[in-house]
């Protein structure tokens, strides 16, 4: 035979390779055989194309051939076992479909990529030296800074700044201007972010160089629907931002929304007009280098990664402490992606995530539980169909890969049931309240990413509790198997297996209850204690007054005005002035240096909460001062700077001191004294669930904001003062944007009530799943026990045991077994407990009450699905049951 | 079941079933006789071949030849023959071309025999 033959020959053999194992197995020798024929008497080269066409036509048909068959099998034996698929897709559906509504939930506030080009390539730069419970500013990065970061670093592609802020905005001159968000951006961020208008176009690089010079705007897509109607011409029409008129220059893509997944501008802005739009709070975000406010972005330089960007900014930030040391010295900077920026931004939000994922993690869990304590179960009535499978010639490997196909399809059918709870629980979320007029969302949505969650974790699930039985499967004892006749005979192993299986799911199911029973009573103990402030006969209404019309002094002049003109409304008893309120989230952060304090390395500055507010303030807001004076109207600017400080920040940075005419210096380390004159209660700023945090209050007329809240106490209902207020707005300042006009009440019954009790019946909701869950196991177990102890039970009964001492022993059964997972769980709640406790006030640590009941409950919920089976049992005929073997 | 059910046949599972008619074969041999028979019009290619054969196996049209005593033969060269069902099946399929052809003569689009 030819050299040429020979090769051939082999080459053959190896193309043999692209059809699928088992036909290779059963056909390949054949195959080889007939091409060596054929190369003995036919022409080298017509073979040659003849076979390649061949091979290239059959062996795709031979492997889809085969996967057909695979899943014909895999639907036939779902449709033979009816039971087994509506419980195991259910209980899959329920545990895919709480974690995808979490998903969507996570994913709106945390986790979902910006919305640009290759978003993955963008990071966030961020200050680090001051932790700041909002990361409001600790995070961020001055003008300046930014500038010499940009123009010193060689690890960016390019680097973006920017702002966003709540703007009175207006689209004509006649309508009132309403407030919402802008962002105040460098001239390059659409064009770093890969963000093409879809009209017009972004800035030019010009426009972000001459403070003032260029009043242009790029405007939202939603903004060009809403107020301009989508019109094609809009280019060149005006938009008014805090009174000052910008040409509208482009309109950005829909998908694009800003750089937060919460706040959604309005329009985009140059920076450089931030003098123009801010005043003089607008000139010292662009020349301070201590105003750091503005949040910056990244796109790194190809090939660079993200710590390496990191490690150069490192040395720029050194190099500035050294240039600058009044403001820079000891700030760090850090190099973070978006989501690990994200994480540390909001640790609030993070936490709770992480505490739904948690939970839901668990429920997940006691549902694969249960498929695969079917599993188990069937496994075992499967040995004998697999013994004969594998009697007749199919290959284990086949056998492992059609009980994973099953695997497949029961994935799927649970990820799109799971789909369809995930949807009602998106639903759910939405009704998230937020209570405000700006255009904040929490955009919870059922989108392409929430699907291949619940696709993923469907899969997950079904693989990790399908592939253990699928290869014990593949390696059972031949002969035993066909000897053990056909009952059906389980593996003690298969019952113990299923045992424990239940045992964890009623442990897991009993921390989630006592999870949810925790913070039930947690939030019910916080909400029935005073939450420490006023929160009935408040009407609240914000203003924003521009700086383009008024001057600080103006602006002060228009507050007594109204607060003047306020006090003469009927029922108002007495009104105050302040830049927020609790629960609100325009709470700003206070930095400043307590005299005497040795700061850590690294350290300049205590951050904590803060309000700027009027001297009635805290008889409004019924907020009682503990010692001290309240601010009085002696407190000017011309008068020493005086400050109130709550009983945490007292007890945290003079502890066991008066902390009264003790000193701060505020804003930076060698910003000016303030005396503290009065010491107030502490109570509930952010949230109804915080931990006890520090505060400090400053005198309105000794700040230089603009944008207030009026807070009018009444007499009675404060709601119908809102129109009386408003005509009163409208008569003393017509130009002024008045937003958010709302009573206490609301504010707290949204913010206060509604977001405990969401999140209560959140994990109450996880907590019946997991129940209802465990329960469909525990009932599972019993009834197939029952099942396969029919003939021992039926000797028993032969020779004397009474119906109710049957009745006994199963109930005892599947009770003691619930029994042993509860004092499973209350070891695991023991230690959720500690966690809530340290995430929620009013949980307590290793409160026993709710484990207690909920065991109670999970008890009675075992004894009642012991009873049928219970009952079956006692029913049992030992004459037929003897019969039967 | 029912032979009807499989009609019409793939051309090259008829084929083979023809090959086969006359006794047990190899591949190669009902490969050679296929191409006789059509003057090497059909070809079998072993892709083609043996991936018809699994399936005719599955359908129980064919069967392999267990107990062979042709020692001559290569040991490793495995041998078909119809089972009474392929014999039926083939039957059917030879009817159903026969209808067919008759048709196609009454249209006359065959010259009419004899």
């Amino acid at each position: 035979m030819g050299f040429f033959r020979a090769a051939a020959e082999r080459a053959y053999r190896r193309l043999l390779a692209l059809y699928p194992a088992e036909f290779r197995a059963d056909f390949g020798e054949e195959m080889s055989l007939l091409f060596r024929d054929r190369n003995r008497d036919e022409r080298l080269l017509p073979l040659v194309v003849d076979v390649l066409v061949d091979t290239l036509k059959t062996a795709p048909k031979e492997h889809l051939a085969m996967w057909s068959q695979d899943l014909r099998y895999a639907l036939r034996s779902i449709r033979h076992n009816p039971g087994f698929t509506a419980i195991a897709a259910a209980s899959l559906a329920i545990g895919v479909g709480a974690n995808a509504a979490i998903f969507s939930l996570a994913d709106a506030l945390l986790l979902r990529p910006l919305p640009i080009s290759s978003p993955q390539d963008v990071v966030s730069v961020g200050a680090l030296s001051v932790r700041s419970p909002l990361a409001l500013d600790g995070a961020n990065v001055s003008y300046p800074d930014y500038l010499d970061f940009r123009d010193r670093s060689r690890s960016f592609a390019g680097l973006v700044a920017g702002q966003t802020r709540a703007l009175a905005m207006g689209t004509d001159r006649s309508s009132p201007p309403r407030l919402t968000l802008a962002m105040l951006v460098t001239a390059n961020f659409f064009d770093v972010l890969g963000v093409n208008p879809v009209l017009g176009r972004s800035f030019r690089p010009s426009e972000g160089e001459t403070p003032g010079r260029d009043p242009v705007a790029v405007i939202a897509y939603s903004t060009w629907q809403s107020a301009f109607d989508g019109d094609p011409s809009v280019l060149g029409r005006t938009v008014r931002l805090n009174g000052v008129d910008l040409t509208v220059v482009g309109v950005t893509p829909r998908r694009f929304t800003g750089l937060n997944l919460m706040e959604r501008p309005a329009a985009f802005v140059p920076l450089a007009m931030a003098p123009a739009l801010l005043g003089a709070e607008g000139s010292r975000l662009l020349e301070n280098r201590d105003d750091r406010s503005l949040t910056v972005k990244g796109r790194l330089a190809a090939g660079v990664t993200v710590d390496q960007a990191g490690t150069e900014l490192k040395t720029v930030a050194r190099a500035l402490a050294q240039e600058h040391p009044a403001t820079n010295r000891d700030r760090d900077v850090a190099v973070r992606t978006e989501l690990q920026a994200r994480l540390a931004n909001d640790p609030v939000d993070t936490a709770l995530i992480g505490m739904l994922t948690a939970l839901v993690a668990l429920v997940l869990f006691i549902a694969c539980a249960n498929v695969a304590s079917l599993l188990l179960s069937r496994s075992a009535t499967r040995v004998r169909e697999v013994a004969v499978r594998l009697a007749i010639g199919a290959s284990r490997s086949r056998l492992v890969r059609q009980f994973l196909t099953e695997s497949l399809v029961l994935a799927l059918l649970a990820g799109m049931l799971g789909l369809v709870l995930a949807y009602v629980g998106v639903n759910f979320f939405r009704t998230l309240p937020l209570s405000t007029d700006l255009p904040v969302v929490i955009d919870v949505r059922l989108d392409e990413r929430v699907l291949l969650y619940s696709l993923g974790a469907g899969l997950l699930s079904v693989l990790g509790f399908g592939l253990v039985p699928a290869l014990r499967a593949g390696r059972p004892d031949l002969v035993s198997s066909l000897k053990a006749g056909s009952a059906g005979v389980a593996a003690p192993g298969g019952t113990r297996g299923r045992q424990g299986l239940v045992v964890v799911q009623v442990a897991l199911s009993l921390v989630l209850l006592a999870a949810s029973a925790a913070m039930t009573r947690g939030f019910q103990r916080t909400l029935s204690a005073n939450p420490g402030f006023r929160t009935q006969g408040l009407l609240l209404a914000s203003f924003a007054p521009t700086p383009q019309r008024f001057s600080i002094e103006q602006a002060r002049v228009l507050y007594r005005r109204l607060r003047d003109e306020a006090l003469r409304l009927p029922s108002v008893q007495n009104v105050t002035l302040s830049r927020a309120f609790p629960l609100s989230v325009q709470l700003h952060e206070v930095r400043f240096l307590p005299e005497g304090m040795d700061l850590r390395q690294g350290q300049e500055l205590q951050t904590t909460l803060g309000n700027v507010v009027g001297p009635e303030y805290f008889e409004v807001a019924g907020v009682p001062l503990m010692s001290g004076r309240p601010f009085a109207e002696t407190d000017t600017e011309e008068t020493p700077r005086v400050a109130i400080v709550n009983e945490e920040a007292a007890r945290r940075y003079w502890p066991g001191e008066d902390p009264l005419g003790k000193r701060l210096r505020l804003g930076s380390a060698d910003g000016a004294w303030a005396e503290i004159v009065g010491v107030a209660r502490t109570h509930k700023y952010l949230w109804i669930g915080e931990a006890p945090s520090p505060f400090v209050y400053l005198p309105f007329r000794q700040s230089d904001l603009q944008a207030m809240t009026l807070m009018l106490l009444a007499d009675g209902d404060p709601a119908p003062l809102a129109e009386a207020l408003r005509e009163t707005a409208t008569r003393v300042a017509p130009d002024v944007a008045m937003f958010d006009v709302r009573t206490m009440e609301d504010l707290y019954l949204s913010r206060g009530v509604g977001i405990p009790r969401m999140l209560v019946q959140t994990v109450a909701t996880m907590g019946l799943l997991g129940l209802g869950l465990a329960v469909v196991g525990l009932y599972g177990l019993m009834a197939y026990t029952v099942s396969c102890r029919t003939r021992e039970i039926g000797i028993r009964m032969a020779i004397g045991a009474g119906r109710p001492a049957v009745l006994g022993m199963i109930l005892r059964q599947g009770v003691g077994l619930a029994l042993i997972g509860i004092g499973l769980g209350a070891v695991g709640s023991a230690a959720v407990s500690r966690g809530l406790a340290s995430m929620i006030s009013g949980v307590r640590a290793g409160d026993p009450v709710p484990v207690v009941l909920m065991a109670i409950a999970l008890v009675a919920a075992a004894a009642l699905a012991t009873i049928a089976p219970a009952s079956r049992a006692a029913r049992i005929d030992p004459l037929q049951a003897l019969r039967q073997e | 079941m029912d032979p009807d059910q499989l009609l019409p046949l793939p051309p090259p599972v008829f084929h083979i079933l023809l090959a086969l008619c006359d006794g047990e074969r190899h591949g190669y041999a009902v490969m050679r006789d296929v191409a006789e028979r059509t003057a090497g019009r059909v070809r079998m290619s072993p892709g083609t071949l043996y991936g018809s054969i699994k399936r005719m196996l599955e359908q129980g049209l064919v069967e392999e030849v267990r107990s062979r005593q042709a020692a001559a033969d290569d040991e490793r060269r495995r041998y078909y023959r119809l089972t009474r069902f392929g014999r039926r099946v083939a039957e059917a399929e030879a009817s159903r071309l026969d209808d067919v052809l008759r048709q196609a003569r009454a249209h006359g689009l065959l010259p009419s025999r004899g």
